[in-house]
Parts: structure tokens; C-alpha cells; sequence
């Protein structure tokens, strides 16, 4: 006797997705299916045919939550179609940027989970904590980048700016002060998640993790002869779920994978855990590691430096590759710029990744742990839209041969 | 911050599209300027980007009696050309707000009630939706003749 439960929208995450569980008779998920139910926001095709220029600063709107990533991984991507070498500063200053971000994401994250985690009476405390790091962290996005939700100085070829030099010791002088706050904070956090007694084994998966950069994200790590994309009505084996599902499934090496924190933890810090404690203690611990980058960067940032290099917008037509690590994981953004336009702009983002191995992780412990496993992954499904029905007598979606690569 | 001068510089335009970021680029010009000078106290600037009619116009205050609203306007001239203009000769909807607010057209509202003058530029190029940045060379010409023309208007004589 199989029963179906269903969570839609799931809670505590940013955008909207449903997870659909069966259970036996003891409520132990025999199969778990997560997936996106936000509307698309066609982004990659509002920025074809426009002007270089116009991709960063439209795809930054993809939302709200993660806008550097997107932002970097636009311009990343086309500095590659136009063959464009950033400079040195350029290069330390968006990296800055995003460590700042990887801070206050995290800590948005903390907030997100404190409900599961945090007792009654720390509660107050716990959120003036994360508050604390995150305007701080914001406080450094804002400086560098131009603005703290929508950077407008970030741009192909580098930074539009490089900071001053009393904006850099101010900085870094700000940094250091918040280290010992946000150690005590990363501490507290693990500490609970340890403590919590979630069931030994919760989330763990076979699937291989990937990640391209410790922190930042590295072109040459991203095989695109590796990836493959499949239609969700060929990956979901319910034909409902299947029309409903409007994000694609993307594969490495054939298969589904896990991607943000924790395998970027596995990927380079020889990280061996699994599951969803090992998910939070490699977000958290990966908060000081941003903040250690980050103040690294600030102290051999040379603010007379050049941040931005000349270059011909009129392209060659070259497929161009940016590889971010967002937060919430791998961000490729793909662009060509061909006579001075872009002709083909496509977007891979970080829960897209995650989607189908999220619900098959839920499987083999009791469906109230399902909501667990899937914030673990600090899902974030705004972006991760890329199939809309055309037809709405039958709800049928785009082809599979539509899907281009 | 509250617009609390008797004499409001406006730079209006969205400095994404080309020559539709003069006014922006005015008002730092302005900035410039008075950098080592006296700025005159009842005198304020703004880059009130897109905004203006939403959060500039239509939220007057008690003290405001004159606004210059920098932008670029089409007229029949070559580009970079400024002219001064009385917001009646400016075409309907071009400061409209559209945040649905009961006030369309908020700067002829205000100009009922204080002095409106807009100084004008022709632009040569404005690139929506193409995101293009940085002035034409005939209206980034125009900057220091604006100024003038600004200087003039709020009693700060060369």
C-alpha cells in the first residue's frame, strides 16, 4: 500500500518547486521526484541580437538572489567569445566580489534553515548574528562591484573602477574585524546541525560532485564534450510530473551530480562526507574560506592597477564559456558575439545541476525528513527555468530535438 | 534624501543607452566643477537617473522655486546642439510616470507652480535596447556649454 505525498511549493527556499514522495506503510520515501514549477523568464532570449553589454546587465535581473554569479558568469563568458585577456586587478576584484557574495549567501541560507536548527532561545541571537555578517558582506559587494543586489560595475573585459586606495584598507580593516564574529558564528552553526540527531545517512547519494574552482570557477574545468541535456519528459518516469517539470536535466559523463559547497569541498579539499550534515558543515566552513579570499585579495590588491582591458566588441562568432561557482554551485553561461551582436546566449545554472538528484536523495528514510534533504541543497530554482508549455488544451512542452546545446 | 533647495538641478536619462545618459553625466560634470568653488547653498544636484518623474516631480517640495531638467530632447538640429526649452514645448509623454500614479505628466503639473526650464541636447544616437555606454563625441562636446548654460540659470556668474 503505497501512498503519495506531495509538498508543493516546497518552503524555505527561493523560487518554487514540488517535491512528490511515495511512501510505504511506514512513510519511508520508496521514491522521491523534486522539481521546478517556477514560470521561465526567457533571459537568454530577450539578450539575443542586443549588444555585448546588454547580457550582464539583463542577466543580473534573472533574480534576485544570486545576481553576481550571473553577472561574472555573463561576462566571463563573453570575454572568452571575444578572446579578451581581464587584467590582473580586474581579475582580483571580481574574485573579491564573489567571495563577498559566497558570505552573504550563506548566511541567507542560515536564516533559511534556522527554523530546523536553531532552538527557541537562541533564535534572536542567531539572526543578529547573520545579519551582522551579511551587511558587512553586502558593505564589500556594494564598494567593489557598484551595488549590492545588481552590481553595475562589473563588465566584459574587467571592472569598471578600481577601488581606492582608503576604500581597501577600510576593507580590509572591516574584514578582519568581522573574522573572529563569523568564526563564532560558522562554530555555532555545525554545532547545532550536529546536534540536531538527524538520522545517520540522511541524503546520501552515489552521484559524483562537480565543481570547476575552489571558489571561483575555471573555464578549462568545464568539458562541454561532457555535458549533455535531457528533456524532463525523458528523465521523470511519470508523464504528469513530466509535463509539470520546467527545467531541463543536465548530465556530466551521462549522469546527474551534485553540485555547490559540499562538492566543491570533495572536488578540492579532499572533503569525504556525505549526506545532508556534511551539505551544511561544508556551507558553513566555506564561509571562512570566502572571508580568508577575501581578505587575502584586499591585502595584495594593487588599487593603482589597470582593471579593464580594450577590446573589439564585433566578435568572431566563438562559442565563449564563463564557469562560476555560485553559492548553490556550478554557473556556466555560454555566448557568441558575432558582428558586434550576440547570436547565441545560453545559461546552465546551479539548481538545474542539483534537480534530479535532490528528490532520489530524499529515498530510504521517513517522508518528514524530506524537507530537510532538499534545503540541504539550498535550492534556488528562479533561474533554473528553461521549458514552457506552448499548448494549453494539453500542456504539452517543447520537443526534445528543440533543445539545442 | 530629502530635495530640500530652492534651486533643483535635474539630470534626467538612463545612462545604459548612449547619449541618454547626458543628463547623469551633466550633473557629475557639475560636481566636477564645483569641487574646488562655492557652491551656492539654496542650489541642489541630482542624477535622478530614470526616476525622475516618479520620485523627483511628483513629490514636491514647500521650498523648490525654479528646476533645470538636464536631458537630451529631439529637435530639428544638429547632435550635441543645446537649446533651452519651456516645458510646453516639450512633447507630451516625455516625462510621463507611468507607476500609475494619478499624475502623468508630473513636470507640467510643477511647472503650474515653481519655474521649469529644460536644457536640452540633441543626441546623435540613443542605443535601447542595446546597452552601449558612454556618450557620442558630439554630445560628450556639449558638457562644458551645458554648464554654462546651467550657471546662467541658477545666478552663478563666470
Amino acid at each position: 500500500m503505497s501512498e503519495r505525498i506531495v509538498i508543493s511549493p516546497t518552503s524555505r527556499q527561493e523560487g518554487h518547486a514540488e517535491l512528490v514522495m511515495e511512501v510505504d506503510d511506514e512513510g519511508i520515501v520508496t521514491k522521491g521526484r523534486y522539481f521546478s514549477i517556477t514560470p521561465v523568464r526567457g533571459l537568454e532570449k530577450i539578450v539575443t541580437g542586443k549588444a555585448p553589454e546588454t547580457a550582464p546587465v539583463i542577466v543580473q535581473r534573472i533574480c534576485g538572489v544570486c545576481p553576481i554569479p550571473h553577472t561574472l558568469a555573463s561576462v566571463e563568458a563573453i570575454d572568452d567569445s571575444l578572446d579578451i585577456e581581464v587584467p590582473k586587478a580586474g581579475r582580483l576584484l571580481r574574485e573579491l566580489t564573489l567571495a563577498a557574495h559566497h558570505v552573504n549567501s550563506h548566511a541567507i541560507h542560515h536564516f533559511l534553515i534556522a527554523p530546523d536548527f536553531v532552538p527557541e532561545n537562541m533564535m534572536v541571537d542567531a539572526i543578529n548574528s547573520i545579519s551582522e555578517i551579511r551587511k558587512n558582506a553586502q558593505y564589500v559587494v556594494d564598494m567593489v562591484a557598484g551595488e549590492g543586489i545588481h552590481p553595475s560595475d562589473i563588465r566584459i573585459g574587467g571592472m569598471a573602477d578600481n577601488i581606492t586606495e582608503l576604500a581597501r584598507k577600510r576593507l580590509y580593516a572591516r574584514l578582519k574585524q568581522l573574522k573572529p564574529k563569523l568564526n563564532e558564528h560558522v562554530e555555532l552553526m555545525i554545532g547545532l546541525i550536529e546536534d540536531k540527531g538527524l538520522p545517520e545517512g540522511l541524503g546520501v547519494h552515489n552521484q559524483p560532485t562537480l565543481a570547476s574552482h575552489q571558489l571561483y570557477g575555471d573555464r578549462t574545468k568545464f568539458d562541454l564534450d561532457r555535458f549533455t541535456e535531457v528533456m524532463p519528459e525523458s528523465w521523470y518516469d511519470d508523464p504528469e510530473i513530466a509535463k509539470r517539470a520546467c527545467s531541463t536535466i543536465p548530465l556530466y559523463d551521462g549522469r546527474n551530480v551534485e553540485v555547490g559547497p559540499r562538492a566543491r569541498m570533495v572536488e578540492f579539499q579532499g572533503f569525504k562526507e556525505r549526506g545532508v550534515v556534511a551539505q551544511h558543515v561544508a556551507r558553513a566552513l566555506e564561509m571562512k574560506t570566502a572571508l580568508s579570499r577575501a581578505i587575502e585579495i584586499l591585502d595584495e590588491l594593487d588599487t593603482s592597477a589597470p582593471v579593464r582591458a580594450d577590446f573589439d566588441e564585433r566578435g568572431t562568432g566563438k562559442l565563449g564559456i564563463g564557469a562560476i561557482e555560485g553559492p548553490r554551485g556550478l554557473d556556466v553561461h555560454m555566448a557568441k558575439v558575432e558582428n558586434g551582436k550576440i547570436q547565441f546566449y545560453s545559461a546552465l545554472v546551479p539548481t538545474t545541476w542539483n534537480i534530479p538528484t535532490m528528490g532520489p536523495a530524499t529515498e530510504g528514510f521517513h517522508h518528514e525528513y524530506g524537507p530537510h534533504v532538499i534545503r540541504a541543497y539550498d535550492p534556488c530554482l528562479s533561474c533554473a527555468t528553461h521549458v514552457m508549455v506552448v499548448d494549453d488544451e494539453d500542456k504539452s512542452v517543447i520537443k526534445d530535438e528543440m533543445v539545442r546545446i | 534624501m530629502p530635495y530640500d533647495a530652492e534651486i533643483l538641478v535635474v539630470g534626467c536619462g538612463n545612462i545604459l543607452f548612449k547619449d541618454d545618459g547626458f543628463g547623469p553625466e551633466v550633473i557629475k560634470a557639475l560636481e566636477e566643477y564645483f569641487k574646488d568653488k562655492e557652491k551656492p547653498e539654496n542650489v541642489m544636484f541630482i542624477d535622478a537617473g530614470t526616476g525622475g518623474p516618479h520620485f523627483v516631480f511628483s513629490l514636491p517640495h514647500e521650498q523648490w522655486k525654479k528646476m533645470i531638467v538636464v536631458d537630451v530632447v529631439e529637435f530639428n538640429a544638429e547632435p550635441g546642439t543645446l537649446r533651452k526649452f519651456e516645458v510646453t514645448e516639450i512633447p507630451k509623454g516625455s516625462y510621463e510616470n507611468m507607476h500609475t500614479w494619478p499624475v502623468s505628466q508630473p513636470l507640467h503639473e510643477l511647472s503650474e507652480k515653481i519655474d521649469v526650464v529644460v536644457i536640452g541636447c540633441k543626441p546623435e544616437e540613443i542605443s535601447a535596447p542595446n546597452v552601449e555606454m558612454g556618450l557620442t563625441p558630439p554630445v560628450k562636446k556639449a558638457i562644458p556649454r551645458a554648464i554654462q548654460m546651467i550657471l546662467e540659470e541658477i545666478g552663478v556668474s563666470k
